[in-house]
């Protein structure tokens, strides 16, 4: 072919090959960790991907900013959402990300089939779903800290003396710290094994919010009304687990709810609704139980020891290892 | 260096289907056509290449590597376009090919690049930015080949390349993978039922029927000229064909009324065409008659069809 010289002309110059490093496994590990994490953003995908994610960061950081605002104008005394509290109050936001952003991890990857070309690349199978955990992990640890974050920084700048201010805070940032790490090892483990599961991503969807929303509305009643036979049932709901944790690390006794557990044993010596009792004192003995128990969280009611929801969390990573493991190997490709 | 050696090579599925039954096998490096009818195995032999799929039993080297204990390692070098549809439809091709290039062991930047290099290699530049949901099905295929080379394999394993495919489509097809092979020098192997195709592209030849090896030679081995003298003639050919046997020569009956002879020991073909002025009938065509893909797989059901020479 004679060549080209017209200006800005281009030159095909053949296939090229590839002579610089191949950074192996560690290499493909590393890729898949990173697109995980920005597909659970959005990051990489169209406009419509990012609402739900941008959307639950925003409802995440509304009580931090609020409890900010009110600190800004009336001082450190008003606390309406603490550090301790912060997941309580926050519950439906994380189940909400977990249900919509875990299936994009796994979900149309099997659906359409992408496994096959990961597969077939340097990595082995585990490799895949060590990548996918991680990435679920570290977005759900971040969006958890976040809130934290703007809290004590409304904290320090609100305060007249800044260094006094992050001299007091200190001790609980390695709370924060640890409470946010076990919080999102248990959600990681718990929904990315559901998502991987159930290959639709709506009915992957629906199961997580299941999982997370309604386990809490069977166990609660459970245990409320039989707290001492029933109250390790508590660790059936992945959610309450994840709170009992939150509140096992931010308590400063070693004992959750030590000073509810005495009135708990004041509220348990309501006589129970006898055959032969007046109807109406049986109503105002309902009503007196009914008034206490509101009074009293089923974490209170339950009373577990830390170790009981340490324990679980860590159980729940090693099933979710297993498991997701397993399917993966199973998976034909 | 063989580019793949297996010997003995077995895999039975769990539901009692053998798949691959002993198979030993030694492959060069080249354009590797690899036929079967569907259900011969040829799937199967890919997958445990790639380490898909574990052996039931017998052992692999692909690339100098042990297939089953190095596979990380050797896939940095191997290049895998499945069968069926494997594109996330929400994603670019830009973004897919640039991703499964870090998957296969590139660093960001060249597996950018390559990325973008090999999407023009495979005439998608324009386009590569659009979700691959809207491509068509030709499209989707050339970003499968695409994320088969974004990591400069060694070897390429090509699962039914051209299904789905419109002719044009196909012809395509077929020239991006001569050119793989040829220009840049990748080894290739493509599975495939359709044998004009693999006729068309490959230099050596692997022919498996039922899990096992029913020949494996250079493709010139396959379809190179016979022994034999295909005769077409207008008129009666039968009594032509009669009077070549009572000169003494091995006439048999070849399809759509030609006679066939050997010709062994010299192309009689003087006497052929006295013998065709004497009875009157037409000569239309003497040729050397070339061994067919096809004759492969009617031997191995019916042997002796094709050796009767």
């Amino acid at each position: 072919m004679p060549p080209d010289n017209s200006p800005g002309a281009i030159y095909d110059l053949g296939y090229q090959h590839y002579d610089g490093k191949r950074l192996g496994r560690a290499g493909a590990v590393r890729a898949l960790y990173l697109q995980g994490l920005r597909s659970l953003f959005g990051l990489g995908r169209g406009p419509r991907a990012k609402i739900a994610p941008i959307a639950l960061i925003i409802f995440m950081l509304v009580p931090a900013i609020i409890q900010t605002a009110v600190v800004g104008l009336v001082g450190n005394m008003v606390q309406l959402f603490t550090h301790a509290a912060y997941f309580q109050s926050t519950v439906w936001i994380f189940a909400l990300f977990c249900a919509f952003q875990t299936p994009e991890l796994v979900s149309s990857d099997q659906q359409y089939r992408v496994l096959a070309l990961y597969f077939s690349r340097a990595l082995l199978r585990h490799d895949y779903v060590l990548a996918r955990l991680g990435a679920l992990f570290t977005a759900l640890f971040g969006v958890g800290l976040l809130p934290h974050i703007v809290l004590l920084l409304g904290t320090w700048f609100a305060s007249p003396d800044l260094g006094a201010a992050i001299h007091t805070s200190l001790p609980m940032i390695p709370r924060i710290i640890a409470a946010n790490l076990l919080i999102a090892i248990s959600l990681t483990a718990v929904s990315l094994t559901i998502a991987a599961i159930i290959r639709r991503r709506p009915f992957a969807t629906a199961a997580i919010l299941a999982i997370f929303l309604l386990a809490s509305a069977f166990v609660v009643p459970l245990v409320m009304t039989r707290p001492e036979k029933m109250r390790y049932i508590v660790l059936a709901s992945p959610m309450l687990v994840a709170q009992g944790t939150s509140q096992a690390v931010f308590d400063t006794t070693g004992h959750i709810f030590r000073a509810d557990a005495v009135r708990g044993a004041i509220v348990d010596t309501v006589p129970p609704p006898r055959a032969g009792l007046a109807p109406d004192s049986i109503v105002a003995a309902r009503r007196r139980r009914r008034v206490a128990f509101r009074r009293r969280g089923v974490m209170e009611v339950a009373n577990l020891p830390p170790i009981a929801y340490y324990a679980t969390t860590l159980g729940l990573l090693l099933v979710a290892g297993g498991v997701l493991t397993l399917r993966y190997r199973s998976i034909e490709t | 260096m063989p580019l793949l050696a297996t010997t003995d090579l077995t895999k039975r599925y769990p539901n009692g289907v053998t798949a691959l039954d002993q198979l030993t096998l030694s492959i060069e490096p080249g354009i590797i056509g690899l036929v079967g009818s569907n259900g011969a195995g040829k799937s199967t032999l890919l997958k445990i290449i790639l380490g898909l799929l574990p052996p039931t039993s017998g052992s692999l080297t692909v690339l100098d590597r042990n297939a089953a204990h190095d596979g990380p390692a050797l896939r940095q070098y191997l290049g895998y376009i499945p069968e069926f549809d494997c594109l996330p439809p929400d994603q670019t091709a830009a973004d897919l090919v640039t991703h499964l290039g870090r998957v296969s062991g590139l660093p960001a930047v060249a597996a950018r690049e390559r990325a973008a290099e090999m999407l023009r290699h495979v005439g998608l530049y324009d386009e590569r930015y659009r979700p691959i949901g809207g491509y068509s099905t030709g499209m989707k295929q050339r970003v499968k080949l695409a994320q088969a080379l974004v990591h400069d394999p060694q070897l390429l394993l090509l699962d039914e390349p051209t299904n789905g495919l419109d002719p044009e489509g196909r012809n395509d097809m077929l020239d991006l993978i001569r050119r793989t092979g040829r220009e840049f020098g990748i080894s290739v192997i493509v599975a495939s039922h359709l044998l004009g195709e693999i006729e068309q592209v490959c230099t050596f030849l692997v022919a498996i029927d039922g899990g096992r090896l029913l020949r494996a030679a250079p493709m010139s081995d396959f379809t190179r000229e016979t022994e034999q003298l295909v005769i077409d003639v207008v008129g009666d050919s039968d009594r032509f064909r009669e009077a070549l046997v009572s000169q003494g020569m091995a006439a048999t009956a070849g399809a759509g009324g030609s006679v066939v002879i050997s010709i062994r020991d010299g192309a009689p073909v003087d006497a052929v065409r006295d013998t065709a002025a004497a009875l009157g009938v037409g000569l239309l065509r003497m040729a050397r008659r070339r061994n067919r893909l096809e004759d492969l797989f009617e031997s191995a059901t019916a042997p002796g069809v094709t050796d009767a020479a």
